[in-house]
């Protein structure tokens, strides 16, 4: 650990995974743990750029919009591997530190928004001056992580444009209890907390309820070899390479960690993650097997979390089964494989074809984007990435 | 009517400092909280408000295309003032700034004016996650304010008065916190609401990519997390004269009395963040209007029949 760590605390580092990157994903965020480094949830609140595993032409244009939203002081790093991952960010506080580094690339993010604000200034004369005087130094191409969507529907709705050249949303063709309602398109993608790899949504959104929903890009199965997982990160032993049942069980916690902290349940999150650190670390699976078993207890015993998720038991039996409830079993699911894969590692679970993403749409429409959220992290897309490659 | 005076006006200057010591206080429990949460040591926890301060302080801010600057700054700056008025009309021993006859009422008020401010931080940037957030707050707000406002009737039927000061007076013996435990209870809960905090955070939430703080950074971002550990221990202070007889107590001297309680009500508060579930405004909504709503209006009816038994 160099003597620039000991100085910098608190960093907040957006984590961006793409599709081959889940592996370099867990151990940067085994470093942040070690380094008392924060995840941060939004472009706007981080300050490290730390793009793990290596972007293709989509993601790279993905990742370049991100990293012009970081406000700065702001470093930037791309892990293709998980070899390097503590010196990198050890290199990335030295940057924060660096004046004349950080000057530089305010001056970029200046001249980037001034260009944004010109173009836009262009497409909408309404708004000229206010983007000429507003405060330069800081507008930014894009409004958060829609800023996709911007840009996509500018170049195909341009007669829709409305202020600064962001259509304005349209009427929806049907309208929800009788109610006229307007639509408007949201993509969820890289750089939204707990997201999995390689995945790209389109929706359809009524205010905040999702009416349509389309995959733009899904991950794709890559084989193991491929994902960057080193040796070192499965521990010793042949039984915990990156393809093993050890560190499956760790993606598995992983992935209810994922499920756990977008529920808002910090403790039981941090549970989860520390099972799956201490798998990666090596440690011997039967504690950490004990530990994701009274996890699973305490989650399913939890009154709070089954009403918040699923409502009231009383409920009859619907036909199909809601969308929180399906979020909550399926968090139970990760849990128990988790800790039956360690108790017993020629265990099925998991190997079975699962779910699709497509099959999301069927529980995700007349949903709030939240219970979109969770539905996704609770299809644990990371973990099957590299389980059924 | 209690022995109570009303401060200088020039005091005025102090009462932001005093609530930002105690909202500091509260910070340090929430930062050694989420940090022994992560596995860190309980040093880094103490000053982890700090260093997150000197980094936002350092932070440049950055304003999204198209944001609705004023309105989204009426907002950031607007927590922690109102956060400030709330505390005016409340006690602090035998000292109260603004000694209004219906303090209670202009402390709803002000919980009320957390509607507006946390809609716009959702509505001024311009952008999908803090839009469908700020809707997300008023959903909650929707909830818990009418059992809110009956939280805070209840105490002042009790006493006779909706003037703070004689609240406090009015608990001799018997704190209202023992005999109103409802009306407690729902008022703690409302505290954590309109704060957006611990499992009522749904407006300021991971799944929202933090929802109206997505787009906040710098100084705009410490004034929001400021303002609500502000609003907080605002909240907690208020449950002092309020539920928990004022500054009355053994040895110490009210005003020690008044903040300690208050500190403890805040520790309570502040652990409350990553130790429960979120509930969804959808169900809250439910609980509030089905089961808190009247459970509280029977709290009143019933400090109402005390009342009148003991007058």
């Amino acid at each position: 650990m160099t003597p620039a760590l000991a100085v910098r605390r608190g960093v907040h580092v957006l984590v961006v995974a793409v599709a081959d990157g889940v592996w370099v994903r867990l151990a940067v965020e085994r470093a942040l743990r070690d380094l008392g480094w924060v995840a941060a949830w939004s472009p706007a609140d981080a300050d490290v750029l730390a793009v793990c595993g290596s972007p293709a032409d989509a993601e790279a244009a993905a990742v370049k919009q991100l990293w012009q939203q970081l406000p700065g002081p702001r470093a930037r790093v791309d892990l293709a591997t998980a070899d390097d991952v503590a010196a990198s960010l050890a290199r990335c506080a030295a940057a924060l530190d660096d004046g004349g580094l950080q000057a530089v690339l305010a001056r970029e993010a200046d001249d980037a928004a001034q260009e944004a604000g010109r173009g836009r200034g262009e497409m909408d004369h309404n708004r000229h001056d206010e983007m000429e005087h507003g405060d330069h130094s800081d507008m930014q191409h894009g409004g958060g992580h829609d800023q996709m969507n911007h840009g996509e529907m500018e170049h195909g709705d341009m007669e829709m444009s409305g202020p600064a050249g962001i259509p304005l949303a349209e009427g929806a063709d049907d309208d929800r209890d009788e109610l006229e309602m307007d639509a408007w398109h949201v993509v969820l993608g890289p750089g939204l907390p707990g997201w999995p790899a390689g995945l790209v949504l389109r929706t359809t959104l009524h205010g905040d309820v999702v009416t349509a929903l389309e995959t733009v890009a899904a991950p794709a199965s890559g084989s193991p070899g491929d994902l960057g997982g080193p040796a070192d990160l499965g521990g010793p032993g042949d039984r915990s390479g990156p393809d093993g049942p050890v560190p499956h069980a760790a993606l598995l916690a992983d992935a209810a960690a994922t499920v756990l902290d977008l529920a808002g349940w910090g403790v039981a999150a941090a549970s989860a993650r520390r099972a799956r650190d201490d798998l990666l670390d090596g440690r011997a699976p039967g504690p950490v097997a004990d530990a994701l078993e009274r996890l699973a207890r305490r989650v399913r015993r939890s009154v709070l979390l089954r009403w918040s998720l699923q409502g009231p038991g009383r409920r009859r039996a619907a036909p199909r089964p809601s969308a929180g409830r399906v979020v909550r079993l399926r968090l139970l699911a990760l849990l128990d494989a988790a800790a039956a894969l360690l108790r017993n590692p020629a265990h099925p679970v998991g190997r079975e074809p699962a779910e699709e993403p497509e099959a999301l749409a069927d529980l995700a429409v007349g949903q709030e984007l939240g219970t979109l959220r969770l539905l996704v992290a609770s299809l644990a897309l990371d973990a099957r990435a590299v389980a059924h490659a | 009517m209690p022995d109570i005076t009303q401060a200088a006006p020039v005091w005025a200057a102090l009462v932001p400092l005093g609530l930002l010591a105690l909202a500091s206080a509260g910070a340090v429990v929430a930062g050694v909280s989420a940090t022994r949460m992560r596995g860190g040591a309980v040093l880094a926890g103490v000053i982890s408000p700090f260093t997150e301060t000197s980094r936002l302080l350092r932070q440049r801010r950055r304003v999204p295309v198209a944001a609705d600057r004023v309105l989204w700054h009426v907002a950031i700056g607007g927590i922690p003032v109102v956060a400030v008025l709330m505390v005016v009309v409340v006690p602090i021993g035998p000292v109260v700034l603004a000694d209004s006859p219906v303090g209670i009422v202009w402390f709803n008020a002000m919980d009320v004016l957390l509607w507006a401010l946390w809609w716009l931080a959702g509505w001024g940037p311009n952008s999908a996650h803090p839009l469908i957030a700020g809707h997300r707050f008023l959903g909650l707000a929707l909830a818990y304010e009418l059992p809110l406002m009956f939280a805070l009737t209840a105490p002042a039927v009790a006493a006779g008065s909706l003037r703070v000061a004689d609240v406090a007076a009015a608990q001799h013996g018997l704190w209202f916190a023992v005999w109103m435990p409802v009306a407690f209870a729902v008022y703690l809960l409302s505290t954590l609401a309109f704060s957006s905090w611990g499992p009522f955070a749904v407006a300021a939430h991971a799944d929202l990519a933090g929802g109206v703080l997505a787009e906040t950074s710098g100084v705009d971002r410490w004034l929001m997390l400021a303002g609500r550990h502000l609003v907080l221990a605002a909240g907690a202070l208020m449950a002092v004269p309020l539920f928990l007889g004022g500054g009355a107590g053994p040895l110490l001297g009210p005003v020690v009395w008044t903040v300690l309680k208050a500190l403890a009500v805040l520790m309570f508060l502040e652990l409350a963040a990553g130790r429960l579930p979120l509930i969804r405004p959808e169900r809250f909504a439910e609980l509030g209007w089905v089961v808190l709503l009247p459970v509280t209006v029977l709290q009143v009816l019933v400090a109402a029949v005390v009342a009148l038994g003991g007058a």
